[in-house]
């Protein structure tokens, strides 16, 4: 393939490559819409156009907001294309967290959902998404889209304070676009089930653009439950899945369960086909012994692909054992975002992968991750101050801390920074909801840590837990003095209370009383490393 | 409110999420109390729809707190609401 720099040169690309297959689907009341690659040019081309009329420019932001849909990236492709900045903003935000990034973006147009629009009734100038079809072209805006101009700003976080954009240049996406596929060999006829939010950048860049080079199909899923996924991936004969660590942990799950449910003849059965795999490292002798796993999903799958939060090694290794593989990559949104990667040749279950070409790790004195290479984002969008904190010499630290073997495969193995990753690859940003929890009645300050489930479906993903400290002088004040136990049930329910404004992922799911004030430094910042040693989480 | 159908949803509720039932309240925070996230919520659905034949839009997942607001929209789709 010869090296596209930027989106419209995707988009042209694969176009003239691949233009009578399918690029993209999804399932609408019993049949699948498709949209072949020249679809995808021509409403491309007349949405482009009837950006212009409506005074979009190049540099211009227009957002996107939207549960996944086919005609999510082909608006993405059509602002690119003609050099607008896409902002695609989390379809699960409440109203003011979008307007606030709105706002901070300066959008001069929203491509929104009719659902999305129905519910939230955006005043600013906006066009519905389900209506772009009706848009018709047959060549882009005549105009050259520069490599390193922006293509994107991505809010990781500060959707309720002061917000964060990763900044994205063409060039930062397309070279991480072609790094990926360089090591996969995909092309038509292979189909991606598409399940994870295109406005995550794995799933935007994995997901989307990386088999929209190859002349993939992708396939939106219809829905994310499990019953839909499963026909999805049976009527489309789906190849690739890329997902997050609890997606696969809820199939297997599910294997489990339908093996219980079928009585103890089945659970024995199960466990000598199990035993045998694990003698037969043959993924085809694998694959034949559990047939009904693989004609459940379809039949065709050639491999899953992990990432947005570390994958339990276990369930790797599970699947492996039924014939799957599993490839974790690993990646920030600041790195467009894959930075490692595990391919079919060359695998390690447990590692996060080895650099793309091109892209240079390595490990600090402290051990931490840093990357240079051409996908490293251009900056936190209006934030130098933040920029500075992580670009330091072309080398952008990740927070990350890991080990490199001597084959150059990366292992995560903690962090520095504070952000918690959830189990969906969402990360939550504790002083953003520290800032919240001390605003509260009643509470003196706060410490926000992300605490590793220890069993269950979600074992070793993280949730949030908030450990806080009553502010005596507040309840000295009330009428009737509260004891112990009615203070704590007092910080417990105004917690309780925040949650229910907060965004799903963000909700604290346990809350710690803590009468010692919090330990600090001497620039008063909360030690948290201590907070999570003394309170032993 | 339909005590059988209470039962029966708290049920279906533990054994997706793998939580012992007592666990579930009535009132008890899905999200919060017990962990739960969307993808999880997701799957909740997906078991109503299995047993009780309604097909409950994702989007409702957002007016979700707790096992009675569920137990409102399995309700609610039974009798032909929505």
């Amino acid at each position: 393939m010869s090296e596209l720099l930027t989106l419209r040169d995707l988009l042209e690309h694969s176009r003239a490559e691949f233009g009578p297959h399918t690029a993209f689907q999804m399932k609408r009341e019993g049949v699948y819409w498709k949209y072949t690659f020249n679809d995808v040019y021509r409403i491309a081309c007349g949405l482009a156009e009837e950006f212009k009329k409506r005074g979009i420019a190049s540099g211009d932001r227009v957002a996107l907001l939207s549960e996944n849909r086919p005609d999510w990236p082909i608006a993405y492709l059509a602002a690119a294309s003609m050099g607008a900045v896409a902002v695609p903003l989390d379809a699960k935000l409440t109203k003011p967290e979008i307007d606030n990034l709105l706002k901070d973006s300066g959008a001069k147009l929203l491509l929104v959902s009719r659902e999305l629009q129905d519910s939230f009734r955006f005043s600013m100038p906006h066009l519905l998404l389900d209506e772009i079809d009706k848009y018709s072209g047959s060549a882009l805006p005549p105009l050259e889209v520069d490599p390193d101009g922006l293509a994107a700003i991505i809010y990781t976080s500060g959707t309720t304070g002061a917000p964060k954009g990763v900044m994205l240049s063409h060039w930062n996406i397309m070279s991480d676009v072609m790094g990926v596929v360089s090591l996969f060999e995909l092309g038509p006829g292979d189909n991606f089930l598409s399940v994870l939010p295109l406005h995550h950048t794995f799933e935007s860049t994995a997901g989307f653009m990386c088999p929209f080079s190859l002349g993939v199909t992708v396939t939106y899923a219809e829905s994310l439950k499990s019953y839909h996924l499963l026909a999805n991936m049976r009527e489309t004969k789906v190849s690739v899945i890329c997902g997050v660590p609890l997606l696969y942990n809820l199939f297997l799950q599910g294997i489990f369960n339908e093996v219980e449910e079928k009585g103890p003849l089945m659970k024995a059965a199960f466990a000598s086909l199990k035993a045998l795999a694990k003698a037969v490292p043959s993924q085809l002798v694998r694959r034949k012994l559990f047939s009904m796993i693989h004609k459940k999903f379809g039949g065709h799958i050639r491999f899953f692909v992990s990432g947005g939060a570390a994958i339990d090694k276990e369930t790797i290794l599970s699947f492996e054992l039924f014939g799957i593989t599993i490839l974790q990559g690993y990646g920030l949104t600041e790195t467009a975002p894959i930075l490692t990667c595990n391919s079919l040749s060359h695998n390690r279950p447990g590692a996060a992968g080895r650099p793309l070409p091109g892209i240079g790790i390595r490990l600090t004195e402290q051990g931490e991750v840093i990357a240079r290479g051409p996908n490293i984002m251009q900056g936190y969008y209006k934030r130098p101050d933040l920029t500075a904190e992580v670009l330091k010499d072309e080398w952008l630290h990740t927070g990350d801390i890991g080990t490199i073997d001597d084959d150059g495969y990366l292992y995560i193995t903690g962090r520095i920074k504070d952000v918690i990753v959830s189990g969906a690859g969402v990360n939550v940003y504790p002083d953003e909801i520290e800032f919240f929890i001390n605003k509260l009645p009643g509470v003196l300050e706060s410490c926000v840590l992300g605490v590793k489930i220890r069993e269950g479906l979600k074992k070793g993903m993280e949730e949030v837990w908030a450990v806080v400290v009553p502010d005596q002088k507040y309840f000295d004040k009330q009428k009737k003095k509260p004891g112990q136990q009615e203070l704590e049930q007092h910080l417990r329910w105004e917690i309780k209370k925040l949650n229910a404004k907060l965004t799903e992922y963000k909700r604290v799911s346990n809350v710690i009383i803590r009468q010692a004030e919090l330990p600090k430094t001497t620039t008063r910042k909360v030690r948290r490393f201590e907070v999570r040693k003394e309170e032993k989480l | 409110m339909n005590n059988d159908l209470e039962n029966e949803i708290r049920a279906l509720v533990a054994k997706v999420i793998k939580k012992p039932e007592a666990q579930v309240g009535l009132d008890t925070n899905l999200f919060t109390d017990l962990g739960i996230d969307s993808l999880l919520g997701i799957e909740i659905f997906a078991a109503l729809d299995k047993k009780y034949k309604v097909d409950v839009p994702e989007s409702k997942l957002r007016e979700v707190q707790t096992l009675r607001d569920i137990i409102r929209i399995v309700e609610e789709a039974l009798k032909g609401g929505k």
